[in-house]
């Protein structure tokens, strides 16, 4: 995947100035296999060995610093926008060579820099190294066109691999398999990574990563599909309740009622300028108001939504944020309930000028498959 | 860092194996770090892990650090059992309770308890730190201000060290950690046809490698006319004449297996031949007792004799067992009799090359983990 030159030299561009107003000389993101999105959206590279760093001054021309000579190449051809720098031994000398010393530098991901590393970098360096991981996820909350469109195409994903979920489901399928399918489906569309939780079974109080449970009939399949393009920052999640084998009884649907209200009540309060933590504080309202409030906090439930990456946006009753048109979250009103066990529902939504805009196709509902029509 | 890219929660089958590594594993592993607390006369040790250096905690108490952020840190005394203290959220307890073997305590601030208990443990002894080169400055942060320096001792070389000597249940699962990584590799090399896109196949591998039970897989692949690494796939599709990198890893138990090889497709042995004379080479040397940097020197030179030139991008020789780059990857550390490498014999100059798999380390001679052609 390459980001548009316009896209990146766009970032680039925002990226300067807040560095500029806060007094810095420039940003370094970090990124290791995991936390690797900060480099991604300076400099288009996907992190596949120890580690990389971009460098991007106030004045001058982005820099990418790789772990891995093998990995050159790709990163050549998908990072063309920086000069490449391939680390050697002393790494911190490599990169006092680009930088030079003595300058105020924000640090994108210091928090996840491993500290002799970072202590190594910061005694070759000299000046001041200092947090910026809040300025990016100050920028990067509001997404692109171009970066919507990413999210989007993950949503079409997460749905598709839903589907194939319900379609492949057969009794005795351990949850692996399922997982894998899921899986398969999104990478044959683009997908590369996939935050994938799930459970089958009964009574569940939450659900995670498979562990070999084999689907049985009257099984509740438990999904939340994370599709990434990329980068995780764009990610589209798609959290849905399924029955095996058979239709879902009275009490189920009386209690997925309650998220689907959560669910519209949470939608409607959506919008520019909407505080984060009112959308929180009108499911665990919604759904308490059944009896359940001590069910909506942990060890039940925590987040009633987020966005993915960068961007550090958790709707929960405590965060100090408001929407913005552009922004693009997941509203899950999931939760546990004595009766049935965990119920999930929850997609992804785009904020628009005055509102939201629902980018799945699935709809709200608890599904059943196994031989069981839908 | 080995070749793979590692997942942000790893999803596929993530349970104990307790067949595979029964509690007294653990209990023998234990012996073996208390042993190592003898020797460094330390009073307890806190043991650091994280999804990307997952090992060290893992191996002494199956507790895997399976995904975004998730970290966690053994306590452990001469005497009592190991505690796990993790950053899981609170409703994840009781679901990754039986990933371990062992007690997990789950405190909201997790490492500062963690380290808390370490120095009550060691009751004015040394602490012994393992995982250093992945804590983060707020974990040093802790470590500093709750351990003078003289009652502070890295132990992860040396934890790493007794790590790299895999016991009978490591060996075993390694075995079939390789065999599945290299079933998934026959199974590609099968799907080779010009026109064919590498994204699919490696999907179409990952598939494979989740369906075949394990924890999570690892697909690069490459192809050209050119040099080539083992890449991240991207949509290249494969052109007539070319040469194809393909490289499996499969983690299956906790541990990692990989496989990798070249495929010309315009059917000419190019370098592989003389990569196979080279593989028996290796098998044949007496690896255990050298360090590292001679281990890869006379591999080196047992390559030239052979008329190959490998390719010094890649690392030629490093270990594997609960990661994918571990003891030893240091040019003085010491193989060991039981010591996993992965061996990756690329060629530098086209027609391209390689040849990837796990090794066993013997007394006299190796063996490969998962001996295919």
């Amino acid at each position: 995947m390459r980001i548009p030159k316009d896209e990146l030299e766009s970032r680039h561009e925002r990226l300067r100035c807040a560095a500029s107003d806060d007094g810095l000389d420039g940003l370094l993101f970090y990124a290791d296999q995991v936390n690797a999105q900060g480099v991604h959206y300076a400099a288009d590279h996907m992190v596949v060995g120890e580690c990389a760093w971009c460098w991007l001054p106030v004045y001058g021309a982005p820099v990418l610093f790789l772990s891995e000579p093998w990995d050159e190449s790709r990163t050549s051809a998908e990072s063309a926008a920086c000069e490449l720098c391939v680390l050697g031994t002393d790494f911190t000398a490599d990169m006092a060579r680009y930088i030079g010393t003595g300058k105020k530098i924000g640090v994108v991901g210091l928090e996840g820099i491993p500290f002799l590393k970072l202590s190594a970098l910061g005694k070759t360096l000299g000046g001041e190294l200092t947090s910026a991981t809040k300025l990016l996820d100050r920028l990067a909350r509001i997404k692109s066109d171009y970066e919507l469109d990413l999210i989007r195409k993950a949503v079409k994903m997460a749905d598709a691999g839903f589907l194939r979920a319900l379609e492949v489901a057969r009794e005795g399928m351990a949850d692996f398999e399922l997982a894998a399918e899921i899986n398969r489906a999104m990478r044959l569309m683009g997908a590369t990574e996939n935050f994938q939780m799930m459970d089958i079974g009964v009574g569940s109080t939450g659900m995670l990563v498979p562990d070999g449970k084999k689907l049985e009939q009257g099984d509740v399949m438990l999904f939340e599909i994370t599709p990434a393009i990329g980068s995780i920052t764009y990610s589209g999640q798609l959290c849905r309740t399924a029955m095996f084998g058979c239709k879902p009884a009275a009490v189920f649907l009386e209690k997925y009622e309650i998220l689907k209200e959560a669910m519209t009540a949470s939608l409607k309060e959506i919008r520019p300028g909407a505080s984060a933590k009112d959308v929180a504080i009108i499911q665990n309202d919604i759904i308490g108001s059944y009896g359940y409030e001590k069910y909506c906090h942990p060890p039940y439930m925590r987040t009633r939504g987020h966005d993915f990456g960068l961007g550090g946006m958790m709707i929960e009753d405590d965060t100090d944020l408001v929407f913005e048109k552009g922004m693009s979250v997941v509203i899950h009103p999931n939760n546990y309930f004595p009766e049935t066990g965990y119920l999930a529902l929850g997609e992804q939504i785009l904020v628009t000028a005055d509102g939201i805009e629902r980018l799945t196709k699935i709809d709200w509902k608890i599904y059943s498959c196994g031989g069981v029509h839908r | 860092m080995n070749f793979i890219r590692l997942p942000v929660l790893r999803h596929g089958v993530m349970q104990r194996h307790k067949a595979l590594l029964p509690d007294e594993v653990f209990g023998e592993r234990l012996e073996t770090v208390r042993a190592l607390m003898r020797d460094e006369d330390v009073g307890s040790l806190l043991i650091y892990a994280d999804s990307v250096e997952n090992g060290p905690v893992c191996w002494l108490t199956a507790y895997p650090c399976y995904g975004y952020n998730k970290k966690a840190v053994t306590v452990l005394s001469p005497t009592e059992p190991p505690l796990v203290y993790n950053s899981e959220p609170l409703r994840n307890v009781p679901i990754v309770r039986p990933f371990t073997c062992c007690e997990l305590v789950r405190e909201r601030k997790y490492f500062p308890e963690a380290v808390r208990r370490a120095v009550e443990l060691a009751a004015g002894k040394t602490v012994g730190i393992v995982g250093t080169a992945r804590i983060g400055a707020g974990g040093w942060k802790t470590i500093t201000e709750s351990i003078d320096e003289e009652h502070r001792l890295d132990l992860t070389d040396a934890y790493f060290e007794r790590m790299s000597m895999a016991d009978c249940a490591a060996l075993n699962i390694m075995k079939q950690a390789a065999f599945k990584a290299a079933k998934a590799l026959k199974a590609m090399q099968q799907t080779l046809r010009v026109g064919e896109s590498l994204w699919k196949i490696a999907a179409q591998e990952d598939y494979s490698i989740r369906m075949d039970g394990c924890e999570d897989a690892g697909v690069m692949a490459d192809c050209g006319k050119g040099k080539l690494y083992p890449s991240y796939p991207m949509d290249r599709r494969i052109e007539k004449d070319d040469t194809v990198l393909l490289y499996a890893a499969a983690q299956y138990a906790r541990y990692w297996g990989v496989a990798g090889r070249s495929v010309s497709m315009n059917g000419e042995d190019g370098s592989f031949q003389s990569l196979l004379s080279l593989k028996e080479g290796i098998r044949r040397m007496r690896l255990a007792g050298m360090t590292l940097e001679e281990a890869r020197a006379s591999i080196w030179n047992l390559a030239v004799k052979e008329g190959l030139t490998l390719s010094e991008k890649v690392p030629l020789i490093c270990g594997i067992g609960m990661d994918l780059q571990t003891y030893p990857n240091a040019a003085a550390h010491v193989l060991h009799k039981d010591a996993v490498l992965q061996i990756a014999l690329l060629t530098d100059e086209p027609p391209i090359g390689m040849l990837a798999d796990a090794l066993c380390i013997g007394d006299a001679e190796n063996f490969w983990l998962a001996n295919i052609d």
